[in-house]
Parts: C-alpha cells; sequence; structure tokens
C-alpha cells in the first residue's frame, strides 16, 4: 500500500496543465484515499455471535471494505463501504444485516473514524433532502432490521 | 529518359524482368523505377510490367503512355491487348514469337519503328527446361536499350541470379544460358 | 556513408523499421502494406533485429498490442492498409489519448467497397480526427525518411502522440526506385533510444493508463492532446532541420513548388505530387504560371503555411485522393479553403476528387485541371467541387 496520495493534487477543479497526462493514475491502490464510505444510505451490522467466519462475505465486497487477516474478517471499513448489502445477501447465517442511516450500529461517535464521522454527518443531510420520511437522524438510529 | 511497356500473362515472369531490368540500368548509375500493373494476381490474365531509365531522378508516378519500347512476352496478346497502344514513331518493339521474319511486321500493322523478333519460348525450353519467356526477353530488351555491354550485362544478371535464386541455385545456370543465348538471339526485322 | 539503392516503398519502409530496431512490432498483413512484416518476420528469422513480433490474429489486436507495449513502455511499431486500418479505428484513438507514441508504416488504399486493393486515401483519411500525426510521401525516399523521422517526432515529451508514416499503395509500395539509404549507425544516432518518463513496467514507480475518465475530467484530457498535437509543429520542424542537416533532403511541413511568381496552383499530397511536378515544369515552358504545394504534415494541419504558401495564386485546384462525401468535396479541400478562410479569400478554388481506387494519375490529367484552372481564372464558372478522371 502506498504511503501518499500521488493523484493528491488532481483535483475536479485543476486545470488541463495539472492534470495528468492522458490521466495516467501514479501510485498503486489509491482508492484508499478515496473515501467512498460517505456515499452510504445504509449500513451493514456484523454479528460476531451468528458469524461462522465462513469467509463468503469478503470476496463479493465490491469495494474491499470487509479486512481479513489471520484467516478471520473483521469489523467493516466503514471509510469505504457503500452499503450496497451484497455482503448481507450472501452471509447463509444472517450475521450480517443492513440498517437505514449511515453510521455502524452501537457504534459511539467517538468510534466512528473521522473521516466516516465527517462523511456519515454529510450524508445524513443528503438522505434528508432525498425524502420526506422520518428524519435521517433517527433513521440513523433505526437499528437493524 | 525511355519508358518501356511489357506486356505479358499473369505468371509469364514480365514483372520480374522489368524489376530485373531495372536492376541493370541502376547498377550503371541510372535512375530507375520497375513497377507492375498494380492489382490482384491473377494467372494468365493479361498484364502489364513498367520501366522508366533516366539520367535525372524520376518523378512521373503513372502507368506508362507513350513507351519507347513495347515488349511483348505473350504472342496471344497481340489482337485481344492493344500492345502498341501510343508507342512512338520512333519506339521500338520486340516480340516473343516463332513467326519467320518475313511474317512478324505484318503482325504491327502501322508501326514504323523497328521490330526485334526472339524466340523466347524455345530458348527459355531448351535452356531451363520450361516456358519462362522473361529472361531471354530480358537479355533482348538489355542489348536493344544500350544500357550496358554485353559481359557486364552478363556479370550483372549472374549477381542477381545469385540473390533471387538464393534458395535453388540449380536453375541459375539455365537462366544464364537463356540470357547468353538470346543476347544474340534477337532478329531485326 | 549513406549508399545508393533501389528499393520498393514497401523495402524502404520496411528498411527504415530494421534500422531503428524497434522493441516490438504488432502487425496483421493487408494489401499492399503486406510485405512489411514479411520483411520484418525475415529480419527477425536471420537475427537482424532484436525486435519481438507479435503475429496477431486481426489489425484491431494488432493495434491493442501495440498499446500495451508503448504502455509498458516499449517501441512499438505496426503496418496497415485499408480495412486493416478502419478495424484500428476504435484502437488508433485510444493510442492518441493514451499519449503512446507508436509508429505506424501506413500504406494507402482504397476502402470498400466495391471492393479494391488500389491506392487512394480513403483510410487514412477516415482516421484524420483520430489524434494520430500524419505525414504523407510522395516516393520511396520520402518513406524511408519520414520513417526515420517518426520516432523523434511521436515520442519528444512535448509530443508523446502516435504518428502514421503514409505513402500510397502499389504507386510507391511496389515501385521500384532509386534511393539513397543511410548507415545503420547513423539511423542508431539520429532516432536515439527511447526513454519514456513513465511506463508500466517500471519496478520503481506504479502506473495506471487508460483510466476511465468522467465528464469533470475528459475535457481536460482533450485539451492536452489538442496541445499535443499543436506542439507538434515545433517537434516536426525541429526533427526535419536536424535530418536535413545530416542528410541534405529537405522536409518541411509542406513543400513549394515553382510557386513563385505562380498564378495557377494545384496542393496535392503523395505519389501525384511528382506527375504534378512534371506537369508544372512542362506547363512553364509554355509560359504558363503554374506551381504546386505538396502537403507533408497533414495532422498536425498547416493551416498558417497553406495560406502563405497560396498567397498570390488566382486559381488553385484542391486535390483530394478520397471524397469525404459531404456531398461538397473532400476533406483536404475543406480543410484548405478553411485555411484560406479571411486570409486569400481572392483565390478562385476547385476542388477536385481524383485517383479513387488506383485510377491512374497522368501528367496529362494535369494538363487538364490547369487549363480548367486557367478558364477560372479568366471568369468561367466551375462548380465548387468536381470528380476528375471519371467517365461521364
Amino acid at each position: 500500500m502506498i504511503e501518499r496520495n500521488l493523484m493528491e493534487h488532481m483535483t475536479e477543479t485543476s486545470g488541463w496543465r495539472d492534470l495528468s497526462p492522458a490521466a495516467q493514475v501514479f501510485g498503486e491502490g489509491n482508492s484508499i484515499f478515496f473515501n467512498t464510505g460517505d456515499w452510504r444510505s445504509e449500513t451493514p451490522s456484523w454479528n460476531r455471535e451468528r458469524c461462522k467466519q465462513c469467509l463468503l462475505c469478503f470476496p463479493v465486497c465490491p469495494d474491499s471494505s470487509i479486512p481479513v487477516s489471520g484467516g478471520k474478517r473483521h469489523d467493516f471499513d466503514f471509510e469505504h463501504c457503500k452499503g450496497c448489502g451484497v455482503c448481507a445477501k450472501t452471509c447463509p447465517f444472517g450475521a450480517i444485516s443492513m440498517f437505514l442511516g449511515t453510521a455502524p450500529a452501537g457504534a459511539s461517535d467517538a468510534a466512528i473514524a473521522g473521516g466516516a464521522r465527517a462523511a456519515a454527518a454529510a450524508n445524513t443531510n443528503h438522505a434528508a433532502d432525498k425524502t420526506s420520511a422520518a428524519p435521517a437522524a433517527a433513521r440513523a438510529k433505526g437499528g437493524a432490521k | 529518359m525511355i519508358e518501356i511497356r511489357w506486356h505479358g500473362r499473369g505468371g509469364q515472369g514480365a514483372k520480374t524482368a522489368a524489376l530485373l531490368l531495372a536492376d541493370a540500368a541502376f547498377a550503371t548509375g541510372l535512375h530507375v523505377q520497375g513497377f507492375p500493373e498494380y492489382g490482384p494476381e491473377r494467372m494468365g490474365a493479361p498484364i502489364t510490367a513498367y520501366n522508366r531509365l533516366d539520367s535525372k531522378p524520376i518523378r512521373v508516378h503513372s502507368n506508362i503512355y507513350a513507351p519507347d519500347i513495347v515488349v511483348i512476352v505473350d504472342e496471344s496478346l497481340i489482337g485481344a491487348v492493344d500492345v502498341t497502344a501510343g508507342l512512338k514513331n520512333t519506339g521500338s518493339i520486340v516480340v516473343n514469337t516463332d513467326r519467320p521474319p518475313s511474317s512478324v511486321r505484318e503482325l504491327f500493322a502501322g508501326c514504323p519503328g523497328a521490330i526485334y523478333a526472339i524466340d523466347a519460348n524455345e530458348i527459355s525450353m531448351r535452356t531451363l527446361g520450361k516456358n519462362l519467356p522473361n529472361t531471354p526477353l530480358l537479355a533482348a530488351v538489355a542489348r536493344l536499350t544500350g544500357i550496358m555491354p554485353e559481359d557486364e550485362f552478363i556479370e550483372n544478371m549472374e549477381h542477381s541470379f545469385m540473390h533471387k535464386f538464393s534458395t535453388k541455385p540449380e536453375v541459375i545456370a539455365g537462366n544464364m544460358n537463356a540470357i547468353k543465348e538470346a543476347w544474340k538471339g534477337a532478329v531485326l526485322i | 556513408m549513406s549508399r545508393r539503392d533501389r528499393l520498393s516503398g514497401n523495402e524502404a519502409a520496411a528498411t527504415a523499421i530494421r534500422q531503428i530496431d524497434p522493441d516490438v512490432i504488432a502487425a496483421f498483413p493487408i494489401t499492399p502494406s503486406t510485405e512489411i512484416p514479411q520483411y520484418i518476420s525475415s529480419f527477425k528469422a536471420e537475427g537482424l533485429i532484436g525486435t519481438e513480433f507479435v503475429t496477431v490474429e486481426s489489425e484491431h489486436s494488432a493495434m491493442s498490442a501495440c498499446i500495451g507495449a508503448s504502455a509498458a513502455g516499449a517501441r512499438a511499431m505496426t503496418a496497415t492498409s485499408s480495412a486493416g486500418m478502419a478495424l484500428m479505428y476504435e484502437l488508433l484513438y485510444v493510442a492518441a489519448s493514451d499519449r503512446l507514441p507508436i509508429v505506424m508504416a501506413a500504406v494507402n488504399r482504397a476502402l470498400s467497397g466495391p471492393i479494391n486493393i488500389n491506392a487512394d486515401h480513403s483510410d487514412s483519411m477516415g482516421a484524420r480526427d483520430s489524434g494520430w500525426i500524419q505525414i504523407y510521401s510522395e516516393n520511396a525516399q520520402e518513406a524511408y525518411d519520414n520513417m526515420l523521422m517518426a520516432n523523434r517526432i511521436a515520442e519528444h515529451p512535448d509530443v508523446m502522440l502516435p504518428i502514421m508514416i503514409c505513402q500510397d499503395g502499389f504507386i510507391t509500395s511496389h515501385a521500384v526506385e532509386n534511393i539513397t539509404i543511410e548507415d545503420d549507425s547513423f539511423v542508431k544516432d539520429f532516432v536515439g533510444e527511447y526513454n519514456p518518463e513513465k511506463y508500466l513496467l517500471n519496478p520503481d514507480e506504479s502506473l495506471g493508463v487508460g483510466p476511465y475518465s468522467i465528464s469533470i475530467f475528459y475535457m481536460e484530457i482533450k485539451r492536452q492532446q489538442f496541445e499535443a498535437m499543436n506542439n507538434a509543429r515545433a517537434v516536426i520542424a525541429k526533427v526535419s532541420a536536424d535530418f536535413t542537416a545530416r542528410t541534405g533532403r529537405e522536409y518541411g511541413m509542406l513543400e513549394q513548388y515553382r510557386m513563385d511568381g505562380a498564378e495557377l496552383g494545384v496542393l496535392l499530397m503523395s505519389s501525384s505530387a511528382g506527375t504534378g511536378k512534371e506537369a508544372v515544369d512542362m506547363l512553364r515552358e509554355k509560359g504558363v504560371k503554374a506551381g504546386l504545394v505538396k502537403i507533408r504534415v497533414f495532422r498536425p494541419f498547416p493551416a498558417g503555411e497553406i495560406a502563405e504558401a497560396l498567397r498570390g495564386l488566382k486559381a488553385l485546384g484542391i486535390m483530394d485522393k478520397s471524397d469525404g462525401f459531404s456531398g461538397c468535396g473532400g476533406p483536404l479541400g475543406a480543410e484548405v479553403r478553411a485555411a484560406l478562410y479571411g486570409k486569400s479569400d481572392n483565390i478562385k478554388t476547385i476542388n477536385y476528387v481524383y485517383g479513387l481506387g488506383g485510377r491512374d494519375v497522368k501528367v496529362a490529367d494535369f494538363e487538364e485541371i490547369f487549363a480548367e484552372l486557367a478558364a477560372m481564372r479568366d471568369g468561367a464558372e466551375l462548380p465548387d467541387c468536381r470528380y476528375h478522371g471519371v467517365r461521364e
């Protein structure tokens, strides 16, 4: 994994001279610097008791947001999880459930990584814009389905 | 500039003859062009090939419409194709024929220039064992153009054949005999 | 020391490629360019080149392989014609927009139909907006020389664009002519090594080439391409000047032939230019103020040089060896008229579509065209565009 985002200085406001030639991407694995967690409107919740560590979930995650080490999965990478729910559909043991909202279930604000917290706040506003149903904050606390 | 138009049938080697003539002329220091009629190769179809030889660089990139020399590789083309079209009044004809010299000129009514007849088929059969009239005709044309003396031409051709037939050297001697015979074999009608 | 030789246009292009000895060649045979990969495979078999020769199954794959090789950091080349180039079209854009300096020996041939294997420019003219640099050659010598200059133009850091060196199918590709061939060592020195700044096989620096680009970035990337194509002008001038200094053979964006004091002019590209020069000489001897402009570099389009070269003409025939089927003439006609607009509006122009599908172009054709131009100068009304050399 690279330590520094070599594309950092190239943004949506960069002029043509400041973009890499032919939009070449410098440095490998730099999608880590692109926090897609703030795209989330539903959030997965992992039930450790029900999980058999069968590892069927992590390969189907389109955003590599289920970290695996030592032959075991760990809790979601909420900085990058877009809340697509594919993992929940795949899990044969009902160990993953989806709930409306952006904040990870049971996570205190302090437990949420800084980026994800900011993203969660932003997304709450987006969600509120898009729906006239119950207030976003209430939905976010709605718990597992 | 000397402009030469070769008339043959696909497979008879008119293009090869034109390229070999270009080679020989090039060796004397001339500017040359050698090119076939551009198109798909079809065995037996009437084809043309061309040479331009000049002491100056050659810029024209068209076919030849007013040749100085017309070479007829296959007598059966006469009448089927207007082989003498545009031939200059001072222009010459080299024809591969086994007709007696007295009846050759009547093939080319209205052509006032020199006509050279050569039985290239016969020379080819005798020296190469098959009918490839292009090599004997090449010698006749080379002599007619005066691009180089006989011994130089023969040496030059040997060099070309050694290159061209590097994978089948057994045909070189036959081709060289064809060249030598044909140099002397053309009859001015 | 250069040496005097006699080669066909295809042999000339293949000789240049042998001397350049590129890292990768991927090509698929198609008439009339087939001989080029054929010669290259012989060179490879004889150990004359170290090139990786990829015998792909189509031109689409040929260009894809070149793109992959070039992105990896290799000097990549190909050769093609006609339908083969058409099959590459999608990838031509990829090569250009990915800024990969691939060199193509293009042997111009008509596109179907009717199916035809002879020369015209409809293949490369169809690729004129693909972002490739396009250089057209009059004869075997120019095909050879332009190939020697191609890499340095394409690979220049200010450019980094693919380049096609065009010559007319059969007319030059299969005609043996006198040519001056440079020493292998000269070519090695002139062309130099290719050392791209960024490339995929660099173990010290990872790179992604050819990403998806959403609307907020796409236009900026095209703007870069525009800049690169414009930069190519100065680079072509510089490389050509160096080539001239070292060989004595002169090359510019275009060539003017007897344009001093010319009133009637033709503008064209490739092999027919030589035939046209012969006609200009004959007409000049008769007192006709005839001249000729040959476009060498079509992309980038030398609009300024063209307007300058044509200034002073009273009547101009713009000769297109392809019909763009705009219904009002060929691509040269449109672009040359645009170049003249507001600069030399007093020149009367007619756009000839000529020489399609190998239709022979003779000195007499130019005499007819110059006679028409003279009539136009003297007030005759002629159509904006017409076919020349077609049976009515």
